[in-house]
């Protein structure tokens, strides 16, 4: 237990008839980067909200280093939030925003002076003490911001997509920055994104949620490679889905048909014929081309579209009908590729495929 | 003309873009003169020229009710050196600072419950704050005599409470005034926070409370900072006006409840002592204008305006 940080156990959140959080549990552990990721509107800014103290769950329990903290006010919490638009005070220089936290929890001058001194090493912005806050970069704001929060050793730091107005060089440059910060503190920190690619390079452990629900926790590599349901696996990279029936089932396998296709998965949960299931096929897994007629899913196909990524080609591919399933080679050798119109052999393993059965309504 | 004209025809060219240039002078020249005109010259006849007759008229001689131009600085002398209207021009200002005050208090709160509402119920109470300002100032003024009379609402509801056997003496008091002002001029507060209010992000708010301040320390160290520009402002106009209100004493003051603008008001319809009608006003408008220069200096409203 005494490595839990942060506890939620069944809570739920209602706004008049809307649910907005719907009996969500999950332990955070000790110095871990776990971020909460879904769509907007799915709960997890309404989460961290419960957690930093301004929104108090109708139902459940809220525990933060093991203690009960439902229905504590924020600023009696050991926790410390980034808010979404920063929310630095404008009428503060920049020594004086950091300070803020320090002066309201009653430490001497000297104090504060010494651990404003250490934040501006963290965040590299030596110098800036001085500064107005309209005089900052949206960079500097937000290393700014993230050292008004750490400067009081927050138990937990909770981030709400910070970096959410920078453009997409500053925002990536400062993911790393975030990374290192949280390394060199050890923190914990709860960050709250809609962005995919940024919860899978930053997060130890991350909450996919979708209406209210959470719908898998598990390290990136889990989420992308074994999604538990269709939403986590749409919402997650990019993914060929093939919903039908369960036809048959055993030793490890299952066969699934789509609308006429027969597609061969991996299967390790109890499925029984006829449930209806879908399958998920990452496009980096599917090959294309010919002379690998012996792996169990093959079919004919003609390419349709084509898009040269670089590094990558995406291809669309009409298999069987209307049936289309995008695949992404790696440009591996100087060579064209397959032109439009291409007749062509798709193929996958099956162990390639994850098996998602339809969740019982 | 030509925009791209060729070197060889440049004189041409050169004499059609000078001419162009020259119509294009005067027709801004008359273009300014007809945007800045009216409001100059109604400036000048309704403000500048009274306010200078008002000066001259207020260093000229008056005997036997006859003004004579002969230039003295009697009216000053007696302005300054009678007890009555120091008394009267100093129960202005302290007017002006009890009013500015009052409207400050109610005015704050209000303004904060204006800026932080929802549209559907900011409406509604914008509403209720507009729609008495729309109403004639003598109406309001006179509602609160109908309120406070010996036989008027407040003292029928005490009496029917059994607090009071005996009819309160509210109107033609000092109190009396002062509510009378407070309520008239309270929108003047209330607009000006609000607008300032309204433009602090909530979030600031909830950040202070996240880095440990409560709602009492939030409100010092984050919200009122941020809302002094609309404050001071505020604070400002209810103060010029309080002090030169002439209304409101005049209907729940009566008499003996005179403020300066009464007195010199009395002076020039009255008495018709222009000169010294004159010279009181001319020591009000000074001081006025030395309150509002040091007021300005002491809230340093060009270094908030850069904020």
């Amino acid at each position: 237990m005494g490595d839990i940080d942060v506890e939620l156990r069944g809570v739920t959140k209602r706004f008049g008839s809307v649910t907005a959080v719907n009996d969500v549990s999950f332990q955070i552990k000790k110095g871990e980067f776990f971020s909460l990721l879904g769509p907007s509107g799915c709960g997890k800014t309404t989460i961290l909200r419960m957690v930093s103290g301004f929104e108090t769950p109708t139902e459940g329990v809220i525990e933060i280093g093991g203690e009960d903290m439902s229905r504590r006010v924020p600023f009696k919490r050991p926790t410390n939030l980034v808010f979404q638009h920063l929310a630095l005070f404008p009428h503060l220089s920049v020594y004086k925003n950091i300070a803020f936290g320090l002066e309201m929890k009653g430490f001497s001058k000297s104090e504060i002076r010494k651990r404003v001194d250490e934040m501006f090493d963290l965040i590299q912005l030596q110098g800036y003490a001085e500064r107005k806050i309209s005089q900052l970069s949206g960079g500097q704001k937000q290393r700014i911001a993230i050292a008004r929060a750490l400067v009081n050793h927050p138990t937990v730091l909770l981030l709400d997509e910070p970096l959410g107005a920078l453009d997409l060089k500053l925002r990536e440059q400062m993911q790393l920055e975030l990374k290192r910060i949280q390394r060199e503190v050890g923190t914990t920190f709860v960050y709250v994104t809609h962005d995919q690619k940024e919860a899978i390079t930053m997060s130890n452990s991350i909450a996919v949620m979708n209406n209210g629900i959470v719908e898998q926790i598990g390290d990136a590599g889990e989420i992308y490679e074994n999604p538990r349901t269709v939403f986590v696996a749409n919402f997650i990279g990019e993914t060929n889905l093939f919903d039908g029936t369960v036809s048959s089932n055993g030793n490890g396998a299952a066969t699934v048909d789509c609308a006429g296709l027969a597609v061969k998965v991996a299967a390790f949960g109890a499925v029984a014929d006829g449930q209806r299931a879908s399958v998920s096929v990452r496009p980096e897994k599917i090959r294309i081309g010919a002379g690998f007629d012996g792996i169990a899913n093959c079919y004919d196909g003609v390419v349709e579209d084509v898009v040269y990524q670089g590094s990558t080609t995406s291809y669309r591919i009409r298999v069987g009908g209307d049936r289309e399933v995008n695949v992404a080679v790696q440009n591996t050798e100087r060579s064209d590729g397959y032109a439009p119109g291409t007749r062509i052999k798709v193929g996958w393993e099956p162990e390639k495929g994850v098996l998602i059965p339809e969740r019982a309504p | 003309m030509s925009v791209g004209a060729e070197p060889a025809g440049r004189t041409a060219a050169a004499a059609d873009a000078a001419g162009l240039f020259d119509t294009a002078r005067t027709s801004g020249k008359t273009r300014l003169a007809i945007q800045l005109g009216p409001g100059t010259a109604w400036l000048i006849a309704f403000f500048a020229i009274p306010i200078v007759l008002i000066l001259v008229y207020s260093f000229y001689s008056f005997s036997d009710g006859q003004m004579s131009s002969a230039l003295t600085f009697d009216n000053y002398q007696r302005a300054l050196g009678t007890e009555v209207y120091r008394t009267v021009l100093f129960k202005s200002l302290r007017y002006g600072v009890i009013v500015t005050i009052a409207c400050l208090l109610i005015g704050y709160p209000v303004a904060y419950v204006l800026a932080r509402a929802g549209a559907k119920r900011r409406h509604l109470l914008f509403l209720a704050l507009i729609i008495p300002f729309w109403t004639s100032i003598v109406v309001r003024t006179f509602a609160w005599k109908i309120m406070l009379g010996t036989n008027g609402l407040v003292n029928y509801l005490l009496r029917d409470l059994g607090l009071i056997d005996l009819p309160i003496k509210f109107l033609y008091t000092e109190q009396a005034v002062l509510v009378g002002l407070t309520h008239v001029f309270l929108p003047f507060m209330i607009l000006p926070l609000y607008a300032v209010l309204e433009k602090i992000d909530p979030s600031l708010e909830e950040a202070a409370m996240d880095l440990g301040a409560n709602r009492l320390r939030t409100f010092l160290r984050v919200i009122l900072p941020l809302s002094l520009p609309g404050l001071s402002t505020g604070c400002m106009l209810v103060f010029i006006l309080t002090i030169g209100s002439y209304l409101t004493p005049d209907i729940l003051g009566g008499p003996s409840e005179l403020m300066i603008s009464n007195v010199i008001r009395n002076e020039y319809y009255v008495t018709f002592n222009w000169p010294f009608g004159g010279a009181l006003a001319s020591i009000f408008l000074i001081i006025t204008l030395a309150m509002i220069v040091a007021y300005n200096r002491a809230f340093k409203f060009d270094r908030m305006a850069e904020r």
